[in-house]
């Protein structure tokens, strides 16, 4: 049995050995996307474009367009010269916002009033744009605050320095770094190709082949045959996962501050989950297309989606928060999360890695139950 | 006699390795020639270098009076290819098939509709047009594909090992199809590692690592190599006479036939010191005579010193 | 040409043999779309929020108030022991913590300046760090209140407006609801179509080299040219099958607005079609297998050019010189195309450069595609 399983699994590693542009792309992927996650992509907002256009001209209007320029979230784009130029500014993109200070800002703040100033943004993509819109109240707010107490203070009722001392703390990743956040998401990415993608399409080549009809027409059962291949992937897997977490540790110092025995776990728990669908999915295709097709929509794009990944689960609609609980990524990603950046224990964590748990014995039952009914 | 291929110091290097060894023949056209060799012995890269599927290291071929190299598409006009791989669509019917090669071979309605019922006949398929051609037996397959790579009345047909792995049956209804078209005109070239299937050429070329070691017709090379040293001893105890003269450093090759042994003998006189060899172990019963060799034993006696 | 059709036509009839195949067409581009268009926010909201109130007065209370009905935060627990907040954090129960200190109430309306602790689970950094700001604001926001409930007491105003203060306005264009729906699902249709332009086309050429067919291709007299065309032509037709799909599934369904010219959207989507069928071919000239031709244009093709083209990740967030990378990607081209013909209502004259980009990279792409290919057949 264990014979059988190991001279299918030399066979695939023979093969893949020698399928140099595979093995390649195997390797450098994980790499790469790491790399690209750790330098060049974030989400962080910062030195947004933003134009002027000040018709107020007055100390305290620039004393206000000094408060954005002050900030590292704003750079100044130019003056805006007129309200009619503002549409041009922001779609030939010399601008991303334009900050308009009305004609009688002056009078009003002087008079001890409330006033509005415009902030006209491009809204397409909308998640640059709240973000910006949250600065502005902010920078605004704050302003508003000074000007407040300044005038409480006048008037004979102090204030003591603002009216709040507001004191925010970050746990964890104290720099706000996307990298942190990302590394779990990107983790649980790659395991999701290695694991579903690659053997599907593996195991249906041989199908489309009719290799598999020979490799049946030997001693070996089709569960030794899955098994042997799974096994080459789930090695594989292991190797990018370590390789991309030791990266992770080494240049972008994300720390592992829970128990390591517990990472590993969690790993594996979700790479044989994901093994399962990937051989699921093979039962349930012909082609290599089919199967492509099959892994990444079904498989990959919900369970990156759905997962909290990059898009938070708490933000999005009832229903679709409650399809996140049928795919493993949500539960791995958050357990990740929790074992590398919060050093989080299994008593934290149980209610991540038992759904995890429960998948990684539920999919390759039902996997094998379908081998079992209708073989490979 | 017009040439149908013309080929001269054709040559294929992959890397360091040599494919084909600068070698050069001609082939007269409307003849059946087989290229006979050993897997690797170099027949189906000069079948590809032919076709155009790849290019020539050096030297250079004509194909139907075509340059290869420069006139590929005048050539491709002229030739009909089938592989040894499989190469209908498995998931096109046999109809299907058979029109969409007509397609691209650029057939008009009619002549297609005629060589469809053609196909049709010669590859006894009639009342399975449409049946997927992955479900047909491998033999039903392979004539249909020679049927789809002849369609366009090629002057020469490629044919590289279209019998390996059917059964004999199959494989003499596939040479009555080669035959028939044959008939029709058409010069066709065969390989093959069957050497029983030489003997359905007019003229084979024998091709070991990458040269041609023997060329001309199965009956003349047979002539040509009537004199080697072959003998054949019948006798009641072949295996110990086997036992006994494989040996002897002086036979370089010995087989047991049916009941008899068949031994390769280079000496003087083989037939006398066979005798007493043999009378020496006292084997009485036995009669030796000088064999002819089949293109197996000339195959192998021409290989072995290489 | 008329060979061009006999091989569509084969296309066509393989196709349609693999009903799978044709469902999973039409399922994959409405799943994507589905997801995208309703997942795909990242808007913050229901951030799950632990308070530890040590003062417990109405002030206290009050600001825990308007915490929760920003729509921001969404309370989880109230904790009696600032240790708590750990466990919230570590088994992400809670991903915001708001610490009110004792005599918080007090010191606020006397103006005391109290401490206000805010606490942020920064291994979500972006939820985190938005988090933190709206936080702030809501703070800010009801120590005013506080301040002009004194100031009128005193009698010193008569409405909250006689208070000094600077509001923000916002008004974003293009998208005014700011719906992240407006801005996903356009983009959308760019991955649909590069996934069936370049993946399926590779897919689909490479097939034919592992069966063997292309070998019997190539000795008959279509030309190379002929064959890429064939495999063209469906896939292009596919595509724009596709597209109109998406195209009604968003603008009817997720009723994002179509403000700019649909003939420019139809004549430039093609165009990007053309570059990535010219992707697909370049794949399977250097793949052998399909499982090759999945890895190439996956991984080495598709993702890298997703990642840096806009789709996700903004381009201004990233450093300069990905920032140059990124106009070699004509992902980043289509993409702007799309979001400005749906958002912006741009037209042709608008989308100029875009044009030319996708034109010049179309162009070096197909014929080296077409080069290398002929190159891989022989």
């Amino acid at each position: 049995m264990f014979e059988n399983i190991l001279t299918i699994y030399q066979k695939e590693y023979r093969q893949l050995k020698r399928d140099k542009l595979s093995l390649t792309a195997i390797i450098l992927v994980p790499t790469m996307m790491l790399l690209l996650y750790g330098y060049a992509l974030n989400f962080d907002v910062k030195h947004v474009k933003l134009g002027v256009l000040d018709e107020s001209n007055t100390k305290q209007s620039r004393e206000l367009t000094q408060k954005f320029f002050s900030t590292e979230y704003f750079d100044f784009a130019g003056v805006v010269p007129k309200e009619s130029a503002i549409n041009k500014f922001i779609q030939d993109g010399k601008g991303a916002a334009v900050l308009v200070i009305p004609r009688n800002y002056v009078k009003k703040i002087l008079l001890d009033k409330s006033e509005n100033v415009q902030v006209l943004l491009d809204g397409s993509n909308s998640n640059t744009a709240t973000i910006i819109m949250g600065y502005v109240d902010g920078i605004l707010q704050n302003y508003s605050a000074d000007l407040t107490v300044k005038y409480m203070n006048q008037k004979g009722f102090p204030i003591l320095g603002g009216a709040i001392d507001f004191r925010p703390r970050v746990y964890y990743n104290p720099g706000l770094k996307s990298m942190m956040y990302l590394v779990p998401g990107l983790v649980a990415f790659i395991l999701m190709i290695l694991t579903t993608i690659v053997p599907t399409i593996s195991i249906v080549r041989e199908k489309e082949r009719g290799t598999i009809e020979h490799i049946m027409l030997a001693p070996v059962n089709p569960f030794q045959v899955i098994i042997g291949k799974a096994l080459l992937y789930f090695i594989l897997s292991l190797g990018a996962t370590v390789m991309v977490l030791v990266t992770s540790v080494v240049l972008f110092n994300v720390p592992v501050r829970g128990n390591i025995l517990l990472l590993a776990f969690t790993i594996i728990l979700f790479l044989i989950a994901g093994l399962g669908i990937g051989i699921l999915i093979s039962t349930l295709v012909s082609t290599q297309q089919q199967g492509y097709l099959f892994a990444s929509t079904l498989s990959n794009l919900p369970n990156m989606i759905l997962s909290g990944f990059i898009y938070p689960i708490s933000s999005m609609p009832i229903w679709l928060q409650g399809l996140t609980y049928f795919f493993p990524g949500r539960f791995f990603i958050a357990a990740l999360r929790g074992i590398l950046l919060k050093g989080a224990g299994f008593t934290d964590i149980y209610d991540q890695i038992l759904p995890l748990l429960f998948f990684a014995i539920a999919i390759p039952a039902l996997a094998s139950w379908r081998l079992s009914r209708k073989g490979i | 006699m017009a040439l149908a291929i013309k080929a001269v110091n054709l040559t294929k290097k992959f890397g360091s390795f040599t494919a084909v060894d600068s070698i050069s023949f001609e082939i007269e056209e409307g003849r059946v020639i087989g290229f006979i060799g050993a897997n690797g012995a170099g027949k189906s890269t000069t079948i590809k270098m032919l076709c155009g599927l790849t290019k020539p290291t050096s030297g250079e071929a004509l194909v139907a009076g075509f340059d290869v190299a420069n006139h590929p598409e005048q050539v491709r006009q002229n030739i009909g290819y089938m592989s040894q791989r499989f190469s209908l669509y498995g998931d096109l019917t046999v109809k299907e098939n058979i029109e969409f090669y007509g397609g691209v071979y650029g057939l008009g309605n009619s002549e297609l509709r005629q060589r469809f019922e053609w196909v049709v006949e010669v590859a006894d398929l009639k009342g399975r047009e449409n049946l997927l051609t992955r479900d047909l037996p491998l033999g039903w397959r392979q004539r249909l594909a020679l049927g789809c790579a002849v369609l366009h009345h090629p002057k020469i047909v490629f044919l590289d090992e279209p019998t390996s792995g059917v059964d004999p049956v199959v494989r003499d209804k596939f040479w009555n199809l080669i035959g028939r078209l044959s008939q029709e005109g058409a010069t066709i070239v065969v390989t093959t590692h069957h050497l029983e299937e030489a003997e359905f050429c007019e003229s084979i070329i024998m091709m070991h690592l990458g040269r041609i070691v023997v060329s001309g017709s199965p009956e003349g090379i047979r002539k040509q190599f009537a004199d080697l040293p072959l003998f054949e001893i019948e006798t009641s105890k072949p295996v110990e006479v086997f036992n006994l003269l494989e040996s002897e450093p002086w036979i370089s090759d010995a087989a047991i036939f049916g009941g008899n042994v068949h031994v390769y003998a280079e000496t003087g006189d083989p037939a006398s010191v066979i005798e007493q060899v043999l009378n020496k172990n006292g084997i009485a019963k036995y009669t030796i005579t000088k064999a002819a060799p089949t293109l197996e034993d000339i195959f192998i006696n021409v290989t072995r010193n290489v | 040409m008329k060979r061009v059709l006999h091989v569509v036509k084969k296309e066509f009839l393989q196709l349609r043999r693999d009903k799978r195949m044709v469902g999973m067409l039409f399922v994959a581009p409405i799943l994507q779309l589905l997801l995208l268009g309703y997942a795909a926010t990242l808007d913050i909201k229901n951030i799950p929020m632990v308070v530890c109130d040590l003062d417990n007065t109405k002030q206290s209370r009050e600001l825990t108030e308007h915490y929760v009905s920003s729509g921001y935060f969404k309370l989880v627990d109230y904790l009696d022991d600032i240790n708590d907040i750990d466990y919230y954090f570590r088994s992400g129960k809670a991903g915001i913590a708001v610490i009110i200190p004792v005599h918080f109430g007090r010191d606020l309306l006397a103006g005391r300046n109290p401490q206000l602790a805010v606490i942020a689970d920064g291994s979500d950094s972006n939820t985190g760090g938005i988090g933190l700001s709206y936080a702030s604001v809501i703070a800010l926001s009801y120590a005013r209140n506080i301040v002009v409930q004194r100031a009128e007491k005193y009698g010193l105003i008569k409405s909250s407006n006689d208070l000094p203060q600077v509001i923000a306005q916002s008004r974003a264009w293009f998208n005014q609801d700011l719906k992240s729906v407006n801005f996903m699902v356009p983009a959308v249709l760019v991955m649909v179509l590069m996934i069936i332009t370049t993946m399926l086309t590779s897919l689909a050429i490479v097939k034919e080299k592992e069966a063997g067919t292309i070998e019997q291709i190539v000795v008959t007299p279509l030309r190379d040219s002929e064959f890429i065309l064939g495999k063209m032509i469906p896939f292009t037709i596919i595509g724009f099958i596709e597209m109109f799909l998406v195209l009604v599934v968003a603008v009817y369904f997720f009723q994002v607005p179509l403000r700019g010219s649909l003939p420019a959207l139809l004549i430039l989507s093609l165009l990007f079609i053309i570059v990535g069928l010219g992707l697909g071919i370049f794949v399977s000239s250097v793949s052998k297998t399909q499982q090759q031709a999945t890895m190439t244009a996956q991984f080495i093709i598709i993702f890298p050019m997703m990642i840096l083209s806009g789709f996700v990740f903004p381009i201004q967030n990233m450093p300069k010189g990905f920032q140059y990378i990124t106009y070699l990607i004509p992902i980043r081209y289509a993409l702007e195309i799309v979001r400005g013909i749906f958002l912006k209502g741009d037209s042709f004259s608008n989308l100029i450069p875009q044009t030319l980009a996708l034109l010049a990279i179309g162009t070096v792409v197909l014929s080296l595609s077409i080069y290398t290919f002929r190159r891989s057949l022989r």
